[in-house]
């Protein structure tokens, strides 16, 4: 998994619980917790980590994973802001995250491994997303999509339809604007 | 002891560096690319001569 995603996590869990936390979380988890942006750590070390959190807390991964989405969407859009500029419609935008903002990552690292998502554009104001990765993050992608539609300061629904965690081999997220 | 009090401005320093250095990376990687990408197109360009 790309560091970044160990970075920010760092950042989130410290900002939110301080730094005496973090550093119990990468004792009860056993790593060193040193990570930067452009290297690749182990996928296990997010979960984890994900699970020191959970337990010390005693909240569920999905929604620390969530959470996390939530932190990590306007944290990607100071790091990128050209994904967002001159883009004005929310579903649109959803719709690009594969074609324009997946493919570029793709483009700069190829060792990156990124969960494939298609759609069903449904109508103008549904969207139908299905989120396929052998991780499973659906919670944080289910977060980086809030977190999206409050910068498109969209009012929106979204539904969990199916779940890779109930058993379906996908996840699909139906979001649906009101026009 | 006193220098403790120090220790979060330093702290900062560090993870500006560190971000810094995160960035010049990522576009050290996009010059990277586009150079790679030209000398491909130059390339095909000299074989089909």
């Amino acid at each position: 998994m790309k560091g970044v995603v160990f970075t920010f996590m760092a950042d989130h869990f410290t900002e939110q619980f301080g730094v005496p936390f973090w550093n119990e979380v990468l004792d009860t988890a056993g790593e060193d917790g040193v990570y930067t942006s452009g290297a690749y750590y182990p996928d296990e070390e997010v979960f984890t980590l994900l699970h020191a959190v959970s337990s010390i807390k005693k909240v569920c991964p999905a929604a620390l994973l969530k959470d996390l989405g939530d932190y990590l969407f306007p944290q990607f859009i100071k790091l990128y802001p050209h994904f967002i500029q001159g883009q004005n419609d929310f579903l649109d935008f959803l719709e690009g995250v594969e074609t324009v903002i997946h493919s570029e990552v793709r483009k700069l690292h190829p060792a990156v491994q990124l969960p494939r998502i298609t759609y069903d554009r449904i109508a103008k104001n549904e969207l139908h997303m299905h989120y396929h990765s052998e991780r499973r993050l659906c919670s944080l992608a289910e977060g980086l999509i809030d977190s999206a539609a409050r910068a498109f300061s969209n009012s929106y629904q979204l539904s969990h339809k199916e779940c890779m965690h109930k058993g379906d081999d996908q996840c699909t997220f139906r979001i649906t604007t009101s026009e | 002891m006193s220098d403790v009090i120090h220790i979060p401005r330093a702290l900062e320093r560090e993870k500006q560096a560190r971000l810094h250095a995160e960035k010049l990376l990522e576009d050290k990687s996009r010059e990277l690319y586009e150079r790679n990408r030209k000398l491909r197109k130059y390339n095909q360009a000299l074989k089909r001569k």
